[in-house]
């Protein structure tokens, strides 16, 4: 009797431990389930995994550490949106119909920007991110009088900003910089030298914006690699000489690196969106939808509630209501509508 | 000859060990593109005390030994051989002046044998066939490149001189518009 008393405690008692330990363990984040075949060509995988059993654990980089560097070329990106469609429909459907689902044709033979400016490759930094080769490559001529036309008629139809644009696949493996750090480390790990590849980044659930800083962020053309939001520097902008009050949320860094004011953070000019008079310091996301970048319910989440003047601010002759307005959302000021404000409020 | 089926056989059991040998022997290989283990930690010491670590991060943090090590790889592979003989004489002076290797001295000791490299005066065999300031020279610029370039190019790790400099990376800037004046 007491022999099967004891042995049912300790089974209880393993069964609680057991119970302990596996609660303990992280979750597993989603792309991990997926097989790396999905994305990355089979045949390129394979010959890493021999390369690496040939060389021995040691004197190869980690499978983890690289996964970033093995590239997917121009073709294999814009086919991986149909593959992050399959688990994420409504956000691609949302991006699809948004403003940022332009392809290569709408931007870069827009005849009015053109006119103005000619293509150059520094377009391709946030128009064409993920292409193997230059401007000239992709539209010609590379001047301001046309016609343009692409240089290969199947690139036309080419999404310009994708979901690897602002996400990157491997979340759980964020390294900064990846594969040359990665490499780097473990050459000059010494007793002396400890690794020290995982840099020193703000904490994200520090940041506003929590832990959105490290799911959204920006795919550098130039650098080839993927920068999270908690890792991109945070805008100043000035005008007339004064900084403007911006907001904390980290993830407007992510919007700041296509829509951005000239070198000198002047407001206003070339893309930036700055919001200053009377919106000054709110987030892009506090009106915009992340893929959608619909706004059209953003007014009623705090008017009338916050409004001064009461008035139905969602008729108002505003961007909101008609895009044409002259009124934009971005930058106006009380003075816009009220011919007669006090001092201190303008 | 005669190729006899026996000598056929230690022909191919040679072969086969041979090949069972080649992956031990890389296994101690260095773990550089140019540099051997030992030439890597001696430059690693040299361009840390030309950009030491302070409040700020200096050439070894940044991994400058990966960039020269990379670029010598390639587009440097000029300066092989100035390396080669240079590593060697900074021993020799290293040696001559306090009677120990160069990694080993401490920091003071260390600038001491580079400010010999420099002024040109430095001892040792080597010195006489080439310049010591020449070599002190090349891998300053080289330590500097590393250290202040771009981290494609193999230094400049975790962005360590930009953000000691201040300046955001990637920066933010909205398009080149080169605006015909009217």
């Amino acid at each position: 009797m007491m022999k099967a008393l004891l042995k049912t405690t300790m089974l209880a008692g393993a069964w609680a431990v057991s119970a302990l330990v596996f609660a303990a363990e992280p979750k597993l984040p989603a792309h991990s389930q997926l097989d790396c075949a999905k994305c990355h060509d089979a045949a390129l995988i394979e010959k890493f995994k021999q390369l690496q059993q040939q060389l021995g654990k040691d004197a190869a980089p980690g499978w983890d550490r690289v996964a970033e560097a093995i590239p997917l070329n121009e073709a294999a990106m814009q086919a991986l949106g149909a593959k992050c469609a399959d688990c994420h429909a409504k956000q691609a459907k949302d991006l699809a119909a948004s403003g940022h689902a332009m392809t290569y044709a709408q931007s870069f033979l827009n005849r009015e920007h053109n006119r103005m400016e000619p293509p150059m490759d520094d377009c391709l930094r946030c128009h064409a991110m993920f292409f193997d080769g230059a401007a000239g490559d992709l539209v010609k001529p590379l001047d301001t009088r046309g016609p343009w036309r692409m240089a290969d008629e199947k690139l036309a139809g080419h999404r310009s900003i994708m979901c690897v644009s602002c996400h990157q696949i491997h979340p759980e493996r964020w390294l900064s910089p990846p594969s040359v750090a990665a490499v780097s480390d473990r050459r000059t790990a010494t007793e002396d030298t400890p690794r020290r590849s995982e840099t020193a980044a703000t904490e994200p659930s520090k940041l506003v914006g929590g832990a959105a800083t490290r799911k959204a962020g920006f795919f550098d053309r130039r650098e080839h690699q993927f920068f999270p939001a908690d890792r991109l520097p945070h805008p100043k902008v000035f005008k007339d000489g004064k900084p403007l009050k911006l907001s904390d949320d980290a993830r407007i860094r992510v919007c700041y690196q296509c829509h951005a004011p000239g070198a000198a953070h002047h407001a206003g000019t070339s893309d930036d969106r700055t919001l200053r008079g009377v919106h000054e310091g709110m987030s892009c996301l506090d009106c915009h939808s992340t893929h959608s970048l619909d706004t059209r319910a953003a007014c009623a989440q705090c008017h009338p509630a916050s409004s001064n003047c009461g008035l139905d601010v969602t008729r108002m002759d505003t961007t909101a209501r008609a895009k044409a307005s002259k009124h934009d959302i971005h930058t106006m000021t009380c003075t816009d509508c009220h011919a007669k404000v006090p001092k201190a409020r303008q | 000859m005669k190729y006899n089926r026996r000598r056929f056989v230690k022909t191919v059991a040679a072969g086969v060990g041979g090949a069972f040998l080649l992956p031990a022997r890389g296994a101690d290989a260095s773990v550089w593109r140019f540099f051997t283990n030992a030439d890597a930690r001696l430059v690693d010491a040299i361009t840390e005390q030309i950009i030491p670590a302070d409040q700020d991060p200096g050439a070894r943090d940044a991994g400058v030994i990966n960039f020269i090590d990379k670029q010598l790889a390639g587009r440097l592979r000029r300066h092989r051989q100035a390396y080669r003989d240079g590593l060697i004489g900074v021993d020799e002076t290293s040696r001559a002046m306090f009677g120990r290797e160069f990694v080993v001295l401490a920091p003071e000791q260390q600038t001491e044998v580079l400010k010999a490299l420099e002024s040109g005066k430095a001892k040792g065999e080597t010195w006489r066939k080439q310049s010591s300031a020449a070599f002190f020279r090349l891998i300053r610029d080289h330590t500097m490149a590393g250290f202040y370039g771009g981290p494609q190019h193999g230094g400049n790790r975790g962005y360590a001189s930009y953000k000691m400099l201040g300046l955001d990376y990637p920066q933010i800037i909205g398009q080149n518009r080169y605006r015909r004046r009217s």
